[in-house]
C-alpha cells in the first residue's frame, strides 16, 4: 500500500505539491490524473525517494520513506518516464543489475530475472544491447527491471507515453496480471481511454492538490458528465475557478 | 555488496565504452611513444650541439695558440664554417708583450656551443700568458686575479638531464589523470545525461555503495593503465636515446613495480577527484573540459614546484609523487616523507571526497540540474 501524507513541495515560486493525501491499495490500478505541470511526476519523485517533500510525508507498506529510505525502496518497483538504460549493458544484464540492487543473489537471483525474461517474452533479446532496442523494447526492459524483484507497490510514470499498440498492449496486459496478483499499482497519466481501462481508482490532481477521488465512474458522476475526458475538463474548470 | 555490484557493472559498461577506453589507451600506448620520440629528438639536438671543428683563418700563424685549443678539445678543419682570424702580426705583438686580437667568425644561431668553448679556451690562453709576463717581471700571478672563482656542479647530471628526468617523471604522474578521465565523466556527469541515475537511485541502494562502487571502477582503470603506462613507458625508454642526453634511468622491473605503488595512492585520489567534479558538472561535455583542465594539473605543478620547493614538498599529494618518483626511477638521495605517511594522507583525502559525492548524489538537485 502507498501512502501519501499532506505532502508539499515547491521550486523557487512555484507550488509543484500542495498538500496532496491520497492512498494506493493492493490489488488495485489507481492512476494520478492531470495535465502537463500539475505535480503528478513530483509526487511520483517523493514516493520513489528522488524527492524529499517540503512537509508531509509517504510510506510504503506503513514504511516512512523519508526516515527508512532503503527498507521502503526495497518494496517498490519504479517505472520512470525515461527510461534510463544503459546503451552498452545487455537487456539480461539490466534485469541482472537491477535485482543485484534489490538484494536477490545465486540461484534466487538466476530464477528471479529467468522468470521476467520469460514473463516478458525477450526470447533471443536476452544478449542484445540496449543500445540496439527500439523504443518499445525499451520499455519492456525497464519494465523487466522494474518487477524483477517481485515488488508489493508499483510506481509507473506515464508508462504509456511514446510507446506503439503493441508495446500498450504488453504492458495493459502486464499490469492487469500483476493487479489480479494483489500488487498495488499507482501510475501517472493523462491519457483518458488508458486511464478509463485501466484504473480502478483515479486521483485527479490540479496545481498540486487533490481535485476529486474515486473511481472512474464516481469522477464521471461526480462532474456530471458524460465521460472521463469531460469530467476532468469540468473538475480542472472548478479547480482554476476556486483558486482565483 | 551493493557496492561490488555497482562495480562490475560500471567495469563491464566501462569495457564496452569505445570512448573511455580509447581515451585511456591513447595515454597508456601513445605517451610512452612520444616521449621517446621527444627524446630521440633531444638527442638529435644534443647531437648536433657537439663540439664543430674550427678553420684557422687569416694571414697569421699561431702554433701555441692551436695548441692550447687542441688540449681544451678543439678541432680543427680548413674547411669548418668556425672561423678563428689570426692576424698577421699576431706572433710579433704577443712577442712584445702587446695585447692581440684573435677574431671570431661564425652563425652563432647553430654554433654556439662550439664558439663559447672557443671563447673560453681562448681567454684560459690569454690569462696563461698574462701569468708568464707577470711572472717576467718578477711578480707573483696571484697579483693580476685577487678573487678566483671555483664552481663545482653537486650534479652529476646536466642541466639538460635534470630537465628531461623532470619531464619522465610528469609524464609518469600525469598517467592517472588521464587514464581515467573519459569513464569518470561517463560514470558521472555521462549516467545523469542519460537518466540512468534517477533510476539508480530508486533503488534500495545507499549514496556511498553507489560512489564507492563508480570510484573502485574508475581506481581500478587508473591504477591498470598507469602499471600499463609506467612499463610501456619504462621497456620504450630503455631502448631510448637518454644515455646521450646523460640521463641515466632505472629500467628494471623492481623500478616499475617501486613507480607503480608509489603512483597507487594518486590513483585513487584523482578518480575521487575525477567523480567529484563529474557529479558537480552540468552535462558530459562540461565534465570532460574540466578534467581536462585538471588533468594538466601534474604538469603545471613540475614546472611550479622545483628546487627548494621540490624539497620540501612533504605530504603535499602531486608534490610528493614529482620529488619521489627520481629515487627509484634515477637513484636519486633526496630525502622525501615516507611513503606509508603519505598514503594514509591521500587515502583520508579520497574518502573526504566519496562522502562528498555521497552527498551531491543524496542531494535532489542533482536530478533537477539532468
Amino acid at each position: 500500500m502507498i501512502e501519501a501524507h499532506d505532502l508539499r513541495k515547491q521550486f523557487g515560486a512555484v507550488k509543484a505539491v500542495d498538500g496532496l493525501s491520497f492512498a494506493a491499495r493492493e490489488g488495485a490500478i489507481t492512476t494520478l490524473l492531470g495535465g502537463n505541470g500539475s505535480g503528478k511526476t513530483t509526487t511520483l519523485r517523493m514516493i520513489g525517494g528522488l524527492i524529499t517533500p517540503a512537509s508531509g510525508r509517504v510510506e510504503i507498506d506503513g514504511v516512512d520513506v523519508r526516515r527508512h529510505r532503503t527498507k521502503a525502496l526495497a518494496r517498490l518497483g519504479m517505472l520512470h518516464d525515461e527510461f534510463g538504460l544503459y546503451p552498452r549493458l545487455t537487456v539480461e544484464e539490466h534485469v541482472r543489475f537491477a535485482a543485484e540492487l534489490h538484494g536477490l543473489f545465486g540461484r534466487k537471483l538466476s530464477a528471479a530475472v529467468g522468470r521476467v525474461l520469460d514473463e516478458l517474452d525477450f526470447g533471443d533479446l536476452r544478449g542484445r544491447l540496449a543500445a540496439g532496442l527500439s523504443h518499445g523494447q525499451r520499455m519492456k526492459v525497464a519494465l523487466a527491471r522494474t518487477i524483477v524483484h517481485r515488488p508489493r507497490n508499483l510506481v509507473f510514470d506515464e508508462p504509456t507515453r511514446g510507446l506503439d499498440v503493441f508495446s500498450v498492449r504488453v504492458l495493459r496486459d502486464l499490469l492487469m496480471r500483476l493487479r489480479a496478483e494483489g500488487a498495488c499499482i499507482l501510475m501517472s497519466s493523462h491519457a483518458m481511454g488508458e486511464v478509463m481501462e485501466l484504473s480502478d481508482r483515479l486521483v485527479v490532481i490540479h496545481r498540486g492538490r487533490v481535485l476529486a477521488e474515486g473511481s472512474p465512474m464516481e469522477i464521471i458522476a461526480r462532474a456530471g458528465a458524460k465521460d472521463l475526458e469531460s469530467a476532468f475538463v469540468t473538475l480542472t474548470s472548478r479547480g482554476e475557478a476556486l483558486a482565483a | 555488496m551493493k557496492a561490488a555490484t555497482i562495480f562490475l557493472k560500471e567495469m563491464t559498461d566501462l569495457l564496452r565504452d569505445r570512448r573511455s577506453l580509447f581515451s585511456a589507451l591513447a595515454y597508456v600506448f601513445f605517451g610512452p611513444v612520444a616521449v621517446m620520440f621527444a627524446v630521440g629528438m633531444l638527442a638529435a639536438q644534443s647531437r648536433e650541439d657537439a663540439l664543430a671543428p674550427v678553420a684557422l683563418c687569416g694571414p697569421g700563424e699561431a702554433p701555441a695558440l692551436v695548441q692550447h685549443l687542441t688540449a681544451a678539445g678543439l678541432s680543427f678543419d680548413r674547411k669548418a664554417k668556425i672561423c678563428l682570424n689570426i692576424a698577421e702580426d699576431f706572433a710579433a705583438r704577443l712577442q712584445d708583450g702587446r695585447t692581440v686580437r684573435v677574431g671570431i667568425l661564425a652563425d652563432l644561431a647553430t654554433s654556439g656551443p662550439t664558439v663559447r668553448r672557443l671563447e673560453r679556451a681562448v681567454r684560459s690562453f690569454s690569462a696563461q700568458l698574462s701569468n708568464q709576463r707577470l711572472l717576467a717581471r718578477g711578480i707573483a700571478p696571484s697579483v693580476g686575479s685577487p678573487v678566483d672563482v671555483d664552481t663545482q656542479s653537486t650534479n652529476a647530471v646536466s642541466r639538460q638531464a635534470d630537465v628531461v628526468a623532470r619531464i619522465l617523471i610528469i609524464f609518469f604522474v600525469s598517467a592517472p589523470f588521464f587514464v581515467s578521465l573519459a569513464a569518470a565523466a561517463d560514470m558521472t556527469a555521462g549516467e545523469r545525461e542519460r537518466r540512468s541515475l534517477e533510476t539508480l537511485l530508486a533503488h534500495p541502494v545507499g549514496a556511498l555503495s553507489i560512489v564507492f562502487g563508480k570510484w573502485l571502477a574508475a581506481a581500478t582503470l587508473g591504477v591498470f593503465g598507469t602499471a600499463a603506462c609506467v612499463v610501456g613507458g619504462l621497456l620504450l625508454l630503455d631502448r631510448s636515446a637518454l644515455p646521450e642526453l646523460g640521463v641515466r634511468l632505472e629500467t628494471s622491473v623492481e623500478t616499475g613495480l617501486h613507480v607503480v605503488l608509489f603512483l597507487m595512492p594518486l590513483c585513487g585520489l584523482v578518480a575521487a577527484v575525477q567523480l567529484a567534479v563529474g557529479l558537480w558538472a552540468k552535462n558530459f561535455k562540461d565534465a570532460q573540459s574540466y578534467l581536462t583542465l585538471l588533468s594538466f594539473a601534474p604538469v603545471v605543478a613540475g614546472f611550479v614546484v622545483t628546487g627548494e620547493r621540490l624539497a620540501q614538498a612533504g605530504l603535499y599529494p602531486l608534490a610528493w609523487e614529482l620529488n619521489a618518483l627520481a629515487q627509484p626511477l634515477l637513484r636519486s638521495s633526496t630525502p622525501v616523507a615516507p611513503f606509508v605517511q603519505l598514503a594514509a594522507v591521500e587515502i583520508a583525502l579520497t574518502f573526504a571526497l566519496l562522502l562528498v559525492c555521497a552527498r551531491r548524489l543524496r542531494s535532489e538537485k542533482i536530478l533537477s540540474q539532468a
